[in-house]
């Protein structure tokens, strides 16, 4: 396919010339980027306030924000400000299901930001059975039972690590591995991303997406399976453990994540449409959503 | 409605009524030296002050009192003939006008009028006029004129298709010898499928559609070719920079019987695989070939069976292809044999065409026409990768093709009715049978190898049945107020599933003074066909595909109005303006392209609507040594989809504030003339980043650091085309040098493109210059131009 790629942009090389084009870099003021989701799990809210750049910009990192006026509310009501802490702005606090949280923030130069997002209810009725089928597959089972009464987006995930009891080969950051992004298929047709494929009817990512649309306020089985090259397991010395991780993503989170793939995907493309990622940040870029994990870690002998 | 079908009917029985003392001439009308049915002829009887003018098969048939009768029979470029006729019975005759000097004014009226005609927003291209204005390399091309007319343009260079009032490049219904042609460019679009040398007339409309056309939402180019020479033979050829082309025409049965054939190839590959084998090292060990080539064939046969029966048979074939091999060898030492490894890809793309046509001519005021049709187009990418000791038995085999196309047969019966020199009514069917096969990919992985997949993805072919009928009449109502009535009612079977649409179309003239009218039309139009096309550059990948449950047929409706006045010396004023929407236009979803392979088409497209407005100026000068004409277009086109740009308004890629073209040719003298094009276009619309930012990654990540990498900064769209590209304008020059030689004509042609070599954008992306040569080059928004001045030459003959 790159190959049909190169033929067809080479076709007009041949021909072309080029030159830059002025961009009046002052016109294009640098805005406020917050990125923040709120976990009804944890007792800290994290948000990373940075800059955005014109395209021109040429670094692989943006610059911080600091020093920034950051504040929460919770159903309309201010719960207080954000601290800065290495890199990031915190605010010590549990967010509530079933609450609307606003976050603000305000530094000199910028224009001031604001957006809203929703707290679903966190998942606890999930069951997943994870099992390895003769040597040659991992499956996994997942029964997950949508909450009552709300819009629920969905993301699975699994990944996967090596783990040994060689306390020396533990402290050794050399030989300590990650937990590593398990790439899986399934042959469910709710998957909105990624789409399936025609040729052989599966969808293989290291992730997937979709929403309660079909199987609102009900329970809904979805199964993965991978082959045992994509997790290497029984290497001598070592076992290996997979977890399963099901995200309740609130609709901000959900449609962020889905365009923000989809871009990522293309990038390079030059055949692709254009992709707008999702933002809900009014005045500047990012999200602000909410999401809900559940796991399940299996050990596999 | 009701009213409609009551007019109908009252102008069909009182045309009865009132021909009962009169009596009609009918025939053709052909040019002298060849025979050639002369389209668009005025027949004119000065004492009565009615006329008519020659149908597509250069027929008329006009209705008189009895008795004496003159009659002028003429058309531009040819010496207007006088003929009186004394009228006691019907009578059938042919006229044969004789190629003429210009000859002043009197050339004005050799035509109709556009003040005393019912066509709105329609333009007679002359083939004169395309092939004396200076093209691209020197190669002729019949959209590339047409795209200087007002409400036309041919998007960017590279871009394939024609814009015509705000309508996609599929909202076109190209129409040669009456069959259509799906994808009518070679090269991307640069160059146009149709060898001027072939062609004898196109007709161009934009709207107040008559109700014989249907199926498309914006635009008919109505191209018919040469029949060919039914009196002598006669060749025409010429040899240009890229191309060489050659046409041959001549009696196969003198006076009864005569063939047409030409053909046209490039031959770039040619010339340049010296230059590439250098470039690419190639030795006894590595082979590589590049190269890309296009060619046309067009034939058509004519065959006078007698006065009543004629059959008209032509045929199109025309390919391009894009090849990259290489092959490479090596020895191996534990098979003590050579070992190859080679790589082939490519991709071609072609229409075929073939069409039989039967006239029979009833009685002198009904002719049929009877047309059988076929028509394929085809495009095919994709690559295979060998290796092997013996050819025959490969140790690795692997390819991929990707098709896509479209087949159709058809059959089509038009009537020509012409009850009363107030009546031209015209009515007919049309059944089509397509066959689409949008984006059917197949992976082959063979040879000697462990695992072998032959698997077929992408969209399963698709068969629909497309029928409608159609009446239309133009009807003179009073000395000053004509229409075209007509109602065209289309239907479709697809997935057994049924369409129709019943398309009312009404076209009124009212002659303001003896020189200038008025001008009011409207339209409906359903197409069932919708072109599934990237938004960047046009490209063959393209992919036609049928209306269907999720794509339903699209749907427009146009209403224009114009004022026409035609001056003294030749020169012509039209103003129109035009409001136009359309439903059902289809897009790929964000993030998809024709390369989304194993997706089905429809799981990657979105369904929404589009309309235009606005105004266009056009001043002709038809005759004269100076002839030509300015165009201005102002227009807005917009787009909205509920699931593209968040639902929001869009302009249209191609949308055109301001867009003027100047198309003029100067005859010095019977050696020399010159031509000049300038065209100025307002930037296309591109849908393009301005700022970016940093994607969000959850803190409590653990892997983050060592995910850093792949997690690119978002670049942030604004909207979609909510960027202008700089505008575009050019500057073409052509001088040709006429010589007549004992043998017949020779013409030097030379041209300039771009004369002031403007860098017209062709797409905009940010990225690095090629020169910059800095340890850390600076990223700049860079625009690529395809073409500065281009000199070119050709040398054509005719004899």
């Amino acid at each position: 396919m790159k190959r049909i790629t190169v033929i067809i942009l080479s076709s007009f090389i041949i021909f072309s010339c080029q030159k830059a084009i002025e961009i009046d870099r002052d016109t294009i003021k640098p805005k406020l980027v917050v990125n923040c989701i709120l976990f009804p799990e944890e007792d800290t809210v994290k948000l990373s306030l940075s800059e955005s750049r014109d395209l021109l910009y040429d670094k692989g990192t943006f610059p911080f924000v600091e020093n920034a006026s950051v504040e929460l509310y919770e159903n309309g009501n201010k719960l207080g400000d954000f601290d800065f802490i290495d890199g990031l702005y915190t605010y010590k606090y549990k967010v509530k299901k079933g609450s609307s949280y606003t976050v603000r923030a305000s530094k000199e130069g910028f224009d001031d930001v604001t957006a809203k997002t929703f707290v679903n209810t966190p998942l606890t009725n999930v069951k997943i059975v994870t099992k390895e089928l003769d040597n040659s597959s991992l499956n996994a089972d997942i029964t997950i039972n949508d909450v009552l009464n709300e819009d629920n987006y969905y993301q699975v995930t699994m990944q996967w690590s090596s783990f040994t009891e060689d306390t020396a080969i533990i402290n050794d950051p050399f030989y300590y591995e990650p937990w590593l992004n398990m790439y899986s298929c399934t042959n469910d047709f709710i998957v909105e991303y990624p789409q399936s494929d025609l040729l052989d009817g599966s969808n293989c990512s290291d992730k997937f997406l979709f929403s309660d649309e079909t199987f609102k306020n009900s329970a809904y089985d979805i199964k993965l399976f991978t082959p045992v090259n994509n997790y290497y397991p029984n290497q001598e010395g070592y076992k290996t453990q997979v977890i399963v991780e099901i995200s309740s993503l609130n609709y901000d989170f959900y449609n962020y994540f889905i365009t923000k793939s989809i871009f990522q995907n293309n990038l390079g493309n030059p055949f692709a449409e254009p992709v707008p990622v999702y933002s809900n940040i009014e005045n500047g870029y990012g999200i602000f959503g909410a999401s809900s994990v559940f796991t399940d870690t299996t050990i596999i002998e | 409605m009701f009213k409609i079908k009551w007019l109908l009917i009252f102008a069909l029985f009182s045309s009865v009524v009132l021909a009962q003392n009169k009596y009609t001439i009918s025939g053709y009308v052909k040019d002298s030296k060849s025979s050639e049915a002369i389209i668009g002829a005025r027949i004119y009887c000065q004492e009565l002050e009615i006329g008519t003018v020659t149908n597509i098969y250069g027929f008329f048939s006009l209705t008189l009192p009895e008795g004496f009768n003159n009659l002028l029979f003429s058309y531009v470029g040819y010496e207007p003939q006088k003929k009186e006729v004394n009228l006691n019975q019907n009578i059938n005759f042919d006229i044969l006008l004789v190629e003429g000097q210009l000859l002043g004014e009197i050339e004005v009226t050799a035509e109709e009028l556009n003040h005393e005609s019912t066509e709105i927003s329609t333009i007679s291209l002359s083939m004169d006029k395309v092939k004396s204005l200076p093209v691209l390399l020197g190669e002729v091309d019949i959209l590339k004129t047409a795209a200087l007319l007002p409400g036309i343009h041919s998007g960017s260079e590279g871009s394939s298709g024609i814009y015509v009032r705000g309508g996609g490049p599929d909202q076109n219904l190209i129409l040669l010898d009456g069959v259509p042609i799906y994808n009518a460019n070679h090269l991307f679009g640069f160059f146009s499928v149709f060898n001027a040398d072939a062609i004898n007339s196109v007709k161009i409309i934009k709207g107040g559609f008559p109700a014989r056309y249907g199926g498309r939402l914006s635009s008919v180019i109505d191209i018919n070719m040469n029949e060919g020479n039914m009196k002598e033979y006669l060749a025409e050829g010429s040899i240009g920079l890229i191309s060489s082309k050659l046409m041959l025409s001549g009696p196969i049965i003198k006076d009864k019987m005569s063939f047409m054939v030409s053909g046209r190839r490039t031959y770039i590959d040619i010339l340049a695989r010296p230059l590439i084998n250098a470039a690419n090292n190639n030795s006894s060990n590595y082979k590589t070939k590049v190269g890309y080539f296009f060619y046309d064939l067009n034939g058509k046969i004519n065959y006078k069976i007698n006065d009543k029966n004629r059959i008209y048979v032509s045929a199109y074939m025309g390919k391009d292809k894009f090849y990259l091999e290489d092959e490479f060898k090596f020895y191996d030492y534990d098979s003590l044999k050579f070992r190859y490894s080679t790589s082939e890809a490519g991709m071609n793309w072609g229409n075929k065409i073939f069409a039989a046509r039967w006239n029979h001519q009833y009685n002198p005021k009904l002719l049929s026409n009877l047309t059988v049709n076929f028509s394929d187009y085809r495009f095919v990418t994709g690559f295979e990768n060998q290796e092997y000791y013996d050819i025959n038995n490969p140790e690795y085999d692997n390819s991929f093709e990707y098709l896509s196309g479209i087949k159709d047969v058809g059959i089509k019966l038009d009537y020509y009715y012409y009850p009363a020199p107030k009546h031209k009514i015209q009515f007919g069917t049309n059944l089509i049978n397509h066959k689409f096969s949008p984006g059917v990919g197949t992976i082959i992985s063979g040879g000697n190898a462990d695992v072998k997949v032959d698997s077929t993805f992408g969209s399963s072919i698709t068969r629909s049945n497309e029928f409608y009928f159609y009446v239309e009449d133009d009807y003179t109502i009073t000395k000053r107020l004509s229409a075209n009535f007509g109602l065209h009612f289309s239907n479709l079977i697809v997935n057994d599933k049924y369409y129709n649409s019943l398309q009312p179309r009404v076209a009124l003239n009212y002659v303001l003074t003896e020189n200038s009218s008025v001008k009011l039309s409207y339209a409906s139009m359903t197409q069932f066909l919708h072109l599934l096309s990237n938004s960047s550059i046009g490209l063959p990948t393209d992919f036609w595909v049928p209306a269907t449950d999720k794509t339903p047929p699209q749907r427009g409706h146009q209403i224009a109005a114009g004022y026409a006045h035609d001056f003294k010396k030749g020169y012509a004023l039209s103003v129109e303006g035009y409001y136009k929407t359309m439903n059902n236009l289809i897009e790929y979803q964000e993030g998809a392209s024709f390369l989304s392979a194993g997706k089905n088409w429809e799981s990657i497209i979105e369904v929404g609507r589009g309309w235009s407005y606005g105004a266009e100026v056009l001043l002709e000068k038809k005759i004269g040594k100076l002839s030509g004409w300015i165009g201005y277009t102002l227009s807005w086109t917009n787009r909205q989809f509920e699931n593209l740009n968040f639902g929001n308004i869009y302009p249209y890629r191609y949308d055109r504030r301001h867009d003027i073209s100047v198309a003029l040719t100067y005859k010095i003298n019977e050696k020399w003339d010159i031509g000049v094009v300038w065209v100025y276009g307002t930037g296309n619309s591109l849908t393009l980043p301005v700022q970016q930012y940093q994607q969000y990654t959850n803190p409590n990540n653990q892997n983050n650091e060592f995910q850093y990498w792949w997690n690119p900064a978002i670049e942030n769209y604004e909207a979609k085309n909510d960027y202008r590209m700089p505008s575009y304008h050019r500057l073409d020059f052509g001088v040709n040098k006429h010589k007549t030689k004992k043998w017949g004509e020779v013409t030097w042609s030379y041209g300039l493109y771009n004369a002031y070599s403007r860098q017209n954008p062709f797409y905009i992306e940010y990225g690095y210059l090629p020169n910059d040569f800095a340890p850390q080059p600076t990223k700049v928004l860079k625009q690529i131009s395809l073409f500065p001045v281009i000199p070119s030459i050709s040398y054509a003959i005719k004899f």
